[in-house]
């Protein structure tokens, strides 16, 4: 299969995490101190790499098909997690997940906190809120760069595409000095819903001894019917929000 | 011990996430795709997208099914001290059955972001109402379909 797909899927999926671990880092950066802040990221980032370099090169040493079952099963079930939040979100049923609203949250916490050196760190609030932020939405990066890496036995490219998206959002970043409010993330976060589900899809499908029509062209029309099965639901969710709303409407007027 | 649980429920919300039956759903199709191949010889490359389908819209339908949805509200940013929130409190919707209560405030952030983050959670930001700027897919997909007026 052509490493492109892999690339822009990893790409996406890892411009959606950057952009939250960014938001926590530009709030503990521009409040508290930018040193331990960068300290916190560093740490982070040396964990997520041991991690990527250790648990990646291991997994190509089991058996393909074995592979595939157990990575497809939890791409598909991580695929339709972010797939059914960006549904409720789209329709209205879950609240919009927003950037500016989460800095402005963080900020606050920020200076609140006491300064308190530590373990060789200045500013010990700032380095552990940076730690976690970055550890936590890093593990969702590492965990689909190693699936979809593993899988494709091309680790390099999803690699490829996890660096450039953390290059481009980092340095939009530093050009914004703000947190990136105006980039639509559950847009992203259906796309990336789609892609996951239907590589896990594929992949749980092989592992499970299924020969797909078409081989690996299979994924050409599998990705395309998963996104308007997801749309069709949007649509389902709109109709039913309207019928949701109408009664009430009707309650308002009878009730003035 | 404590540190055993936090672990395990960390990779459990990592993993399972909102809805356990999604990954319920996912497993059991895998595991009946795997026996038409294996034991019964038959290729059935359609039977696990079905499942995945099926999922998918048995979570939302059990997600959605006794709630209203939110109003459409996006925080003001930066904040101005004399910019009261000017669109309607959003609505909360109430559990669906089997599932748990919605926390105190409307969730701007999933359970697994609350529950990691250093801090307390605090007061929401002010809102204000903001309509131009929603573009809900459902909107672009009608825009596809020609309407009487544009026919």
């Amino acid at each position: 299969m052509n490493a492109l797909p892999l690339i822009l899927t990893v790409f996406v999926a890892c411009v959606v995490e950057a952009i939250e671990a960014l938001t926590i880092v530009l709030a503990a950066g521009l409040t508290r101190e930018w040193r331990s802040t960068f300290q916190g990221m560093a740490a982070a980032l040396v964990v997520l790499a041991v991690v990527t370099a250790a648990v990646g090169p291991a997994l190509t040493f089991l058996p393909l098909s074995a592979l595939r079952l157990v990575v497809g099963a939890l791409l598909a079930i991580f695929g339709l997690q972010w797939l059914r939040k960006a549904v409720l979100r789209a329709t209205g049923y879950k609240a919009l997940h927003d950037e500016a609203s989460a800095y402005l949250r963080e900020v606050a916490a920020a200076e609140a906190a006491p300064v308190q050196a530590k373990r060789g760190v200045n500013d010990w609030y700032s380095f552990t809120l940076a730690f976690k932020g970055v550890l936590l939405e890093g593990l969702e990066v590492v965990f689909i760069v190693i699936t979809f890496g593993d899988n494709q036995r091309n680790l390099p490219a999803a690699v490829i595409g996890a660096a450039a998206a953390i290059v481009v959002v980092t340095l939009t970043g530093i050009a914004v000095k703000a947190p990136l409010a105006k980039v639509p993330e559950n847009w992203m976060k259906f796309a990336v819903g789609v892609m996951l589900t239907s590589f896990g899809t594929f992949w749980g499908g092989e592992g499970a001894g299924v020969r797909w029509p078409g081989g690996d062209a299979a994924l050409l029309v599998l990705v395309p019917v998963v996104a308007l099965v997801s749309a069709a639901c949007v649509l389902w969710l709109r109709g039913r929000s309207a019928a949701a709303a109408a009664p009430a409407k009707q309650s308002e007027v009878v009730g003035s | 011990m404590n540190l055993i649980k936090a672990f395990g429920a960390f990779w459990y919300d990592f993993v399972i996430g909102d809805d356990w039956q999604v990954a319920a759903f996912v497993v059991a199709g895998l595991a009946l795709t795997a026996s038409c191949a294996h034991a019964a010889g038959v290729n059935a490359w359609w039977l696990l997208p079905l499942f995945v389908f099926a999922a998918l819209a048995w979570s939302l339908h059990r997600a959605t099914k006794s709630s209203r949805p939110l109003s459409r509200t996006v925080p003001a940013f930066p904040p101005t001290p004399s910019s009261p929130p000017t669109g309607p409190a959003p609505h909360r919707p109430s559990p669906a059955p089997g599932n748990p209560p919605a926390p105190a405030q409307p969730a701007q952030e999933t359970p697994r972001r609350a529950r990691s983050s250093p801090h307390p959670p605090l007061p929401a930001a002010p809102t204000q109402t903001r309509r131009k700027k929603t573009r809900p897919l459902g909107r672009i997909f009608f825009r596809l379909i020609p309407s009487d007026r544009n026919v």
